[in-house]
């Protein structure tokens, strides 16, 4: 029985330190959110994820309990048709960076819980393969072009 | 057997020259004055699809936000751009309306000045967006900016005459659907024809400077 408790507590410190180890290996940078009409049901966020580890990590998911939904999607350009790509999962690799931009990626903030207003902090927190969870902050701004 | 005519006199020849070269100058100067209208081809440089001829616009009747009749005759008198998108677009149309908004803030006084310029933004989602919706989401943008929208059978009508397309994507979910649409800018000219297309991605200055050109050389 002893030594089962060890094997537990090692196993679960191994676990542990893993979910440390992947957290620590994600930063995500300069996250915003254009300020919206006061209509709009829709709004959007853009950031950078830099995984500075070693081994690829896959993001599963974004949540944000400001609004009623949150999903990572896409804006495809083709032919002068733009048109939206759900992302169901996102890769960044060893050492790279994933930018979410206007006319790219980006993360789509669906029915607003409450009204933003520019410099309001907005929690959000990215949720990996592992189910690991990285908080961070995304910050309103005025909806202008300079603040890419 | 003498003749009656009087004998024939040649011009002296500084008159010949001068002649002449008073017929080339006209010539030259004539060209000079005309060749805006004569020219065949608009400006190499610009950053557009202009249409030589134009394409009316007809036939289409929409609401604008004040639900005030919309149709081709708003177009007269005045340069209109025109965006296809909906209010719950999150990415593309924002920043679409925002490139426009700089677009008024560079775009030099001579170019607003009579036939002035006036930005149309057209939801294709009129079962979501109502008129009231679309005059507070495009007036954020900018207070002089219009919307307009209709029933579906008219926005059709316009959107098939400028070439411009949109679909709504599956809602499995009932969460609420996005829509797919061309993201083109249209132009069209004071008489109502569609003039010019702007294709993404839209550059402020690009927009600018092509709008300009296509306003001088239109004019003549």
């Amino acid at each position: 029985m002893k030594y089962i408790n060890a094997a537990l507590l090692f196993a679960g410190l191994v676990f542990q330190s893993s979910l440390t180890f992947a957290a620590g290996k994600v930063q995500v940078h300069d996250a915003w959110i254009p300020e919206a009409p006061p209509v709009a049901k829709v709004m959007a966020a853009y950031m950078t994820i830099e995984n500075t580890g070693s081994k690829p990590i896959t993001i599963t998911g974004i949540s944000c309990d400001a609004f009623g939904m949150v999903m990572m999607h896409k804006t495809v350009t083709e032919n002068g048709m733009s048109r939206m790509i759900h992302l169901d999962n996102l890769t960044v690799a060893p050492k790279s960076k994933a930018v979410f931009k206007r006319g790219g990626m980006h993360v789509m903030l669906m029915d607003p819980k409450h009204s933003f207003k520019v410099g309001d902090k907005v929690s959000l927190t990215l949720v990996t393969a592992d189910k690991i969870k990285i908080p961070f902050t995304a910050v309103v701004k005025p909806a202008t072009l300079g603040n890419d | 057997m003498s003749s009656d005519r009087p004998p024939q006199q040649s011009l002296p020849l500084p008159v010949i020259i001068i002649g002449l070269a008073l017929m080339v100058a006209g010539v030259l100067a004539a060209r000079y004055v005309l060749s805006p209208h004569l020219a065949s081809s608009p400006p190499a440089d610009l950053k557009a699809t202009y249409l030589q001829d134009g394409k009316p616009i007809t036939g289409f009747h929409l609401l604008d936000y004040n639900r005030q009749p919309f149709d081709a005759s708003h177009f007269k008198g005045k340069w209109t751009f025109l965006f296809f998108g909906y209010t719950n677009c999150p990415d593309v149309c924002p920043t679409t309306l925002l490139v426009m908004k700089s677009v008024w803030a560079k775009l030099p006084a001579e170019a607003k000045t009579e036939p002035s310029p006036q930005l149309v933004f057209v939801s294709v989602d009129p079962d979501r967006d109502s008129p009231e919706k679309l005059k507070k989401y495009v007036t954020f943008y900018r207070p002089d900016f219009i919307g307009v929208t209709g029933k579906a059978d008219q926005i059709d009508i316009l959107t098939n005459q400028v070439g411009v397309l949109y679909g709504f994507d599956d809602d499995p979910d009932g969460k609420g659907y996005t829509v797919k649409h061309s993201a083109q800018i249209i132009l069209v000219d004071p008489n109502g024809k569609m003039r010019a297309v702007f294709s993404p991605p839209h550059k402020v200055e690009d927009i600018v400077h092509s709008f300009v050109e296509i306003r001088n050389y239109y004019k003549g």
